[in-house]
């Protein structure tokens, strides 16, 4: 996935846990976990809204394209 | 609320899970008696009337068996086209009769049937179980359903070529040993082995598009479930 998410990085600058971001936000630890680990294929923006509310930061604090081999999934929509 | 509605939806499934569970037991078990009670058990069935539909039946009479009660009687050649008259068997009380043939013609249907329905009802008490569990769009799901399909097209290409097969032996059986009776004639029934000519149109191969439709309905819901299932690992990873 060449989107990377720098949840960790930012989570370290501010000194806040897992488990604490996680009640904040008001999602699970899996999920957040998920985010965490750079498994997850999509974020919602209600869930970047929220994250950037309680780390206070902008999305591109949090978001990095590395460039990679494109991940797989439905590709840009096509002409009809 | 919720969960109330949860536990209102799983009720059918549960129901069918547990059908199924009871019809994997019950059917090989009635089948398997009936196997018992045609092979061990002979004399059960002597009684029983057995009805074979054989299609169109001709007779080919031999030189001078036929006479005609009226009409015409100082004719020296009667022709006789498409004369048609009903296969009557009757059981007889020693193994060598037809009931003893059409036992080993029909043991292997016997046999096969409960075995398919076995295999079948396995199947889909799996499917209901995974679905009561709310695991509906899982690998293991997917593969059932197209498990179900591909038993119900196989066993419909298989259970058509058994039914030719039988109804071949069956009639091959007749013509050698089968007499027409209920025909508006005096006859003499020759002895030649070939006297039942069975329409051999009516016996091609016994095949029933309904299976097939079936399976191949199944296997689109497959195709349905795979395409779930990817959607549903997507939502997955969605946070």
């Amino acid at each position: 996935m060449p989107i990377k998410l720098n949840l960790d990085r930012v989570m370290l600058e501010q000194r806040i846990s897992l488990t604490e971001l996680a009640d904040r936000i008001g999602i699970t630890l899996a999920n957040l976990s998920i985010l965490k680990t750079n498994k997850a294929r999509a974020v919602r923006f209600s869930t970047l809204e929220a994250l950037c509310r309680e780390l206070n930061c902008q999305p591109g604090d949090l978001l990095e394209f590395v460039p990679g081999p494109p991940s797989e999934g439905p590709g840009p929509a096509a002409d009809l | 609320m919720e969960s109330t509605m949860k536990t209102n939806d799983n009720k059918l499934p549960k129901f069918f899970h547990r059908l199924f569970a009871v019809l994997e037991i019950v059917v090989p078990a009635v089948g398997l008696i009936l196997c018992i009670v045609v092979v061990a058990v002979p004399s059960l069935l002597h009684n029983v009337q057995m009805e074979m539909e054989l299609g169109q039946v001709g007779l080919l009479p031999e030189s001078g068996a036929l006479t005609a009660l009226g009409g015409n009687a100082n004719a020296e050649t009667i022709t006789i086209k498409n004369l048609q008259g009903t296969v009557s068997v009757k059981s007889s009380a020693d193994d060598g009769g037809v009931f003893a043939f059409t036992r080993a013609a029909t043991l292997p249907m016997l046999i096969a049937y409960p075995a398919f329905l076995m295999v079948l009802f396995d199947l889909l008490r799996r499917l209901f179980r995974s679905v009561a569990l709310g695991e509906s769009f899982t690998d293991r799901s997917v593969h059932l359903v197209h498990k179900i399909g591909v038993t119900i097209i196989v066993f419909t290409l298989l259970s058509a070529g058994a039914r030719t097969w039988h109804n071949h032996a069956v009639a091959n059986y007749l013509g050698g040993h089968a007499t027409v009776q209920g025909i508006k004639m005096a006859f003499t029934p020759p002895q030649a082995s070939d006297v039942i000519i069975v329409n051999s149109t009516h016996l091609d191969f016994q095949f029933g598009w309904e299976g097939i439709l079936t399976g191949l309905l199944v296997l689109a819901l497959g195709e349905v479930f795979r395409q779930g299932l990817a959607l549903k690992k997507e939502n997955d990873l969605t946070v």
